[in-house]
């Protein structure tokens, strides 16, 4: 009966809750590194479909982008047992801002009619990735922060 | 006037050891496999199964059931109200244990 709890028992019960909320670090690293997976993937793409376009190439990259994403989604949900807090409104977060930043660059890579140089196209690619970039590194120190 | 002891307040759903080994579970995450759930309590996948049947009347758990790859797979996740009620349990656990 919850009248009988003892200072004794409830101090024991509040350790055996705290334990429960400390074992997620393996699931939090795998959301973490499937994000960061997630950004660069998309964001080599970018890069990448600008410089073979209109190439033999444009096919099998685009079928190694699709194939790269679907690994990493596999891997992830066999990976992880569990969503650790707020770890996934944060990935969908940074994947959101990535897509929105993925479509603004091919908007402008089709409107502005200049030399798609390799560095400016690793710089855009590296501009797509880094929302996602951060939400791994906030899933990862979630971690530390519910420690705290 | 005196205010009720603390002990009124714990929530007599979540008191339960299993339940409450659940929900600790659980507490800690927005989603989690069944099976590690029944891991990490140390149960059978019957006695879980009626222990969340349990929690999910009282509005506490929410059971989600999917698919990864072929095989079935059922996701356990507490309620806002399975959240703050057990917020309000440890609260008044920690009132009791100070006491």
């Amino acid at each position: 009966m919850p009248n009988d709890v003892t200072p004794q028992e409830a101090r024991e019960q509040l350790a055996a809750a705290e334990a429960a909320t400390d074992r997620r670090a393996g699931d939090r690293r795998v959301h973490a590194l499937a994000t960061a997976g997630f950004g660069l993937v998309i964001g080599a793409y970018l890069a990448v479909s600008r410089l073979v376009e209109d190439t033999s190439a444009e096919t099998l990259v685009v079928v190694c982008y699709v194939l790269l994403l679907l690994g990493l989604a596999g891997w992830q949900t066999r990976e992880a047992r569990t969503w650790p807090r707020r770890a996934r409104r944060t990935s969908y977060v940074g994947l959101g801002v990535t897509v929105v930043l993925f479509l603004g660059a091919v908007i402008a890579f089709n409107v502005v009619d200049a030399q798609q140089e390799v560095p400016l196209l690793v710089l855009a690619g590296l501009v797509v990735a880094a929302p996602m970039l951060v939400a791994a590194a906030l899933i990862e120190r979630g971690e530390r922060g519910e420690r705290r | 006037m005196r205010s009720p002891h603390a002990r009124h307040r714990l929530d007599d759903v979540i008191h339960a050891p299993v339940r409450f080994s659940i929900v600790a579970t659980l507490a800690s995450v927005d989603e989690a496999e069944f099976a590690l759930v029944r891991d990490e309590v140390e149960v059978s996948d019957s006695v879980l199964s009626k222990q969340v049947s349990i929690l999910e009347q009282a509005g506490y758990v929410k059971v989600r059931k999917g698919y990864v790859g072929k095989r079935p797979r059922t996701w356990l996740s507490l309620t806002r109200s399975g959240s703050s009620a057990y917020s309000g349990h440890l609260a008044a656990l920690r009132e009791i244990a100070g006491a």
